[in-house]
């Protein structure tokens, strides 16, 4: 679900294929019938923005006809826990939980905080089983085919292949990506999964679990070493102002019991990393040479900041807003309002050349003589040509060994941000002010070889991997302390260089190891392959069934041993107890499996961290056709809107936006087009911009197979060729029909080919929780022929936003 | 050109040996591609790795509409080509 596999990750798919050559059963739910769909056994169309409507309804299934694996939910999720008496559910506040503050416009979830009161028989109507049944009784198959558009016996096929093939003897496997995390319900999305797969008892267990699988290579990489706003490397939160010193900090980080229980080892070994012998215990390991969060910092948050003039220089690496990012012209905007621009690209991409050719050059918004940003192109290194890893989907790191050197200037990002260190420190040389002192204190000491002088990644990837007393390489995250004696850059990838390896570049063969293969790369940590793997046997520890056994405790050896590296101390005994006044991972039980829980239990329902609810619950979209029928509660009500004149939002139910369109990739290109619309053998493979609409949609809108149509959103109106196919098929929502508009977003007005960026339809309405733009649904109108050009495009925009009801400054 | 059994084309091999014919003294064994349609998704890569290999021209920047195919046809500078063909099929939900 919320994948199209096949297209997007044809090389993973491979074993989809091959699973399904072995008897499995795959099933594509997907709002349009892809490559994906052809090979599945089944195509589920569903209406985009509804996918909490049909998981949930597969909960209530699964909860209702006692499918659920009733051995496994009692000692591995918090199903038997306890919700306070002030807790209020959606069903109750009509689409609210308790906790809601309408004047700030988020939760205080002190409501939601389990009490620490357990019934094992699952009867108390305050456990959270009866907490759950109630919560999703209203989530029926009729309900899916009032929401989703789809039929009665489809969901039932669907409910009877996932819970048949689920239990001791059989797992199941979901896998998504951003068709799922694009919504303003990203998050809840997959949450529900999580509900259903922990009932089902298919996590921690071999061919079961959640698949996320990212978007293009590396991307888990860069997730895990952060290129995100809020984080530090290994999932350590960003210091928020205020937090005035390493034990604020790591307060606030750490939990009484699991894994995140040494947080304070983590933390001071990345400081050490990063700050070397300059970090002691007498100046807080150089803590405070972080810089703190005083909010939202998030991508979208600082295009509106370059908009206002406040953000006045920008980096661009590997990313091309001006057509990748939702509402895209105001990235361009904001581009425009720039000091100085880096961007480093293989190609010069719009990014780089919106000053002479953006769209709204040709509209008259912008003026070529009055932008005043200088931009700076860096060519980059291409992935063959410099040496690195790659982290997959599936937290494995493999290595890339470099084939060529980079043509003419092209750098490797290595290159570039050691030198640019370099000669930044070179230039604070000298009598330091204290300002400058985190810039000088940096361990910079990389050696670098060959003409170039390229950094060595391989040291690189040691600092990650990190060293103890005696200045060796580490081999697990357990080895960590917090007196300064280990230096770690990313706990979580401690052990990728144990034994001074590089565990990343092995690459046994399978036919001559194990089937799960743990000697081809390394996945962190400590190169499990499955997470919470302690699930794939039963509290007493032995495998649920012979044909699942995946880790179990040998109580002749008196540890735990099996297939993989078990996701649990080796020698902690299932029967142990903790004893009182324990802490971290002692203070977890031996039949504790969720370990970076703090309560060691999967979540069924969350105490805290989310900032939308405890429960997924089913909201439309920001931009929606339909009504939501479930709760006055129309949209999220967390969710995370920019009222500005350059980002007008479609009023729900607008007569005047009736159709959902829905943004993705193809798998002829890349993204937003630079690696794939500039090379000729990609471009003529797919030459033009297209939408993909129903027969039935084309004959309502007279358009015409191969001929133009305009698509037309508040933000913008674009134009694209009319691909008709029977593969988009319109449903039957609340008693209506609902189209769908397929928009392939890889295009813009560089390169071989060229057409208008689809995401210049989009607004920017986040997901609470991750700040993740909303692209995989939103309303639009749909017109025949080719749009106007120059300032009549926007005399057709404003007069569409007119007749929407939306007033210039961008709200209702 | 006819092979040696004098047919002008045929559908399995082996095929006669164009190279040498055209005076290609000593030619490498010449190499086919395997295709199994059961694993294919389409992705059209084998079109783009025969067109690298063999340093062929880009065919043509132009929407056929003939759903994802916008190669159309082999010709002299596409020697491969994966077709796409739409159909309706019924689903049994038993």
């Amino acid at each position: 679900m919320g994948s199209n596999m096949a297209e997007n990750h044809p090389v993973a798919f491979q074993w989809v294929v091959q699973a399904k050559l072995h008897g499995a059963t795959v099933i594509h739910v997907d709002p349009r019938f892809t490559r994906t769909s052809a090979l599945a056994r089944r195509h589920v169309p569903i209406r985009a923005g509804s996918d909490i409507v049909f998981l949930g309804a597969l909960v209530s299934h699964v909860l209702s006809g006692g499918h659920y694996f009733g051995e496994y939910i009692i000692p591995y999720t918090n199903a038997a826990d306890l919700v306070p008496e002030d807790f209020r559910d959606t069903e109750d506040l009509g689409g609210l939980f308790s906790g809601w503050d309408g004047q700030a416009g988020r939760y205080d979830p002190a409501s939601w905080q389990l009490t620490g009161e357990r019934d094992e028989t699952l009867r108390h109507r305050r456990c959270v089983l009866q907490v759950l049944k109630r919560h999703f009784a209203r989530y029926t198959p009729e309900l899916v085919e009032q929401v989703c558009g789809i039929p009665q016996e489809s969901f039932a096929a669907v409910a009877e292949a996932v819970t048949s093939n689920s239990g001791r003897d059989r797992t199941t496997a979901f896998v998504y990506s951003v068709g799922w995390t694009q919504h303003t319900s990203g998050v809840q999305n997959i949450r529900t999964a999580a509900i259903l797969q922990a009932l089902l008892g298919n996590m921690g267990r071999p061919s079961g679990g959640i698949m996320a699988l990212r978007g293009h290579a590396s991307i888990q990489g860069s997730t895990d070493v952060p290129t995100l706003f809020d984080l530090l490397p290994g999932y350590l939160p960003m210091p928020h102002a205020g937090q005035d010193d390493l034990d604020s900090y790591a307060r606030a980080g750490q939990e009484p019991a699991g894994f995140w229980g040494p947080f304070r080892s983590y933390a001071v070994s990345l400081l050490k990393a990063w700050f070397g012998d300059a970090a002691t215990a007498g100046n807080d390991w150089c803590f405070g040479y972080l810089p703190r969060l005083t909010g939202d910092h998030g991508t979208y948050q600082t295009v509106t900041a370059q908009i206002d003039g406040a953000c006045k220089g920008y980096f661009l690496v590997g990313e091309n807003p001006a057509v990748g990012s939702a509402n895209a012209r105001m990235q361009r905007l904001g581009l425009a309002r720039l000091d100085w621009l880096v961007v480093r690209d293989l190609q010069l991409i719009e990014s780089a050349t919106f000053w002479q050719d953006a769209p709204e050059i040709e509209t008259g918004e912008l003026s070529t003589g009055e932008i005043g940003t200088e931009v700076f192109f860096m060519p980059a290194a291409a992935h063959t040509e410099k040496n690195g890893s790659f982290t997959n989907t599936q937290r494995m790191l493999q290595w890339r060994h470099q084939a060529v050197e980079p043509p003419g200037d092209a750098r490797s990002d290595l290159w570039f941000y050691y030198h640019l260190g370099r000669r930044i420190r070179e230039k604070l040389a000298g009598p330091a002010a204290d300002r400058d002192r985190p810039v000088l204190d940096l361990t910079w000491d990389y050696p670098v070889e060959g003409r170039l002088a390229e950094p060595s990644a391989q040291e690189v990837l040691r600092e990650i991997n990190g060293t103890g007393p005696e200045g060796r390489a580490l081999s697990s995250y357990t080895e960590l302390r917090d007196d300064g004696s280990t230096r770690c850059g990313v706990w979580i990838y401690c052990g990728c260089y144990a034994g001074e390896v590089n565990q990343t570049a092995r690459r046994k063969p399978w036919r001559d190891q194990s089937w799960v293969a743990p000697e081809w790369g390394w996945a962190w940590p400590s190169n499990r392959r499955i997470l919470y793997n302690r699930a794939s046997a039963d509290p007493e520890g032995r495998p649920w069934s012979q044909r699942k056994a995946y880790v179990w405790w040998d109580p002749e050896r008196g540890e735990w041993t099996g297939h993989d590296d078990p996701d649990v101390e080796r020698a902690k005994p299932p029967s142990y107890v903790p004893p009182a006044g324990t802490a971290g991972p002692d203070a977890l039980a031996g039949t504790d499996a969720f370990i970076m829980q703090r309560d060691g239990k999967a979540a069924l329902f969350v105490p805290s961290g989310l900032a939308d609810g405890p429960l997924p619950a089913h909201y439309e979209p920001a931009e929606s056709p339909c009504r939501n029928p479930l709760y006055d509660q129309q949209a999220d009500p967390a969710l995370r809107r920019y009222q500005r004149p350059e980002n007008p939002y479609n009023p729900p139910e607008s007569e005047a936006f009736p159709y959902v369109f829905t943004t993705y990739r193809l798998t002829e290109h890349h993204t937003a087009g630079g690696m794939s619309r500039t090379l000729p053998y990609l471009a003529e493979l797919q030459p033009e911009f297209f939408c993909e609409v129903s027969p039935e949609l084309a004959r309502e809108r007279g358009l015409e197979h191969a001929g133009w149509a305009t698509i037309i959103t508040a933000r913008t109106a674009i134009e694209a060729r009319v691909m008709v196919t029977a593969r988009i098929t319109p449903l039957t929502v609340q008693g209506r029909t609902v189209h769908q508009v397929g928009l392939p977003f890889h295009w813009g007005q560089r390169g071989i080919t060229t057409g208008d960026p689809a995401n210049d339809l989009l607004a920017v309405a986040l997901d609470p929780n991750e700040l993740i733009q909303e692209s995989k649904v939103a309303t639009c109108d749909i017109r025949p022929g080719r749009r106007p050009r120059g300032p009549a495009l926007l005399d057709l925009v404003a007069a569409c936003r007119r007749r929407a009801g939306i007033s210039p400054g961008g709200d209702r | 050109m006819a092979d040696r059994e004098g047919l002008t084309s045929r559908l399995w091999g082996p095929l006669a040996e164009v190279a040498a014919d055209a005076g290609y003294a000593e030619p490498p064994p010449r190499m086919g591609f395997f295709t199994d349609t059961s694993v294919c998704i389409g992705c059209k890569a084998c079109e783009v790795a025969c067109k690298e290999w063999n340093l062929l021209p880009e065919d043509g920047i132009s929407l056929l509409g003939s759903s994802y195919d916008n190669t159309g046809a082999l010709g002299a500078s596409t020697w491969r080509h994966v077709k796409f063909i739409e159909q309706p099929v019924a689903v049994a939900y038993a």
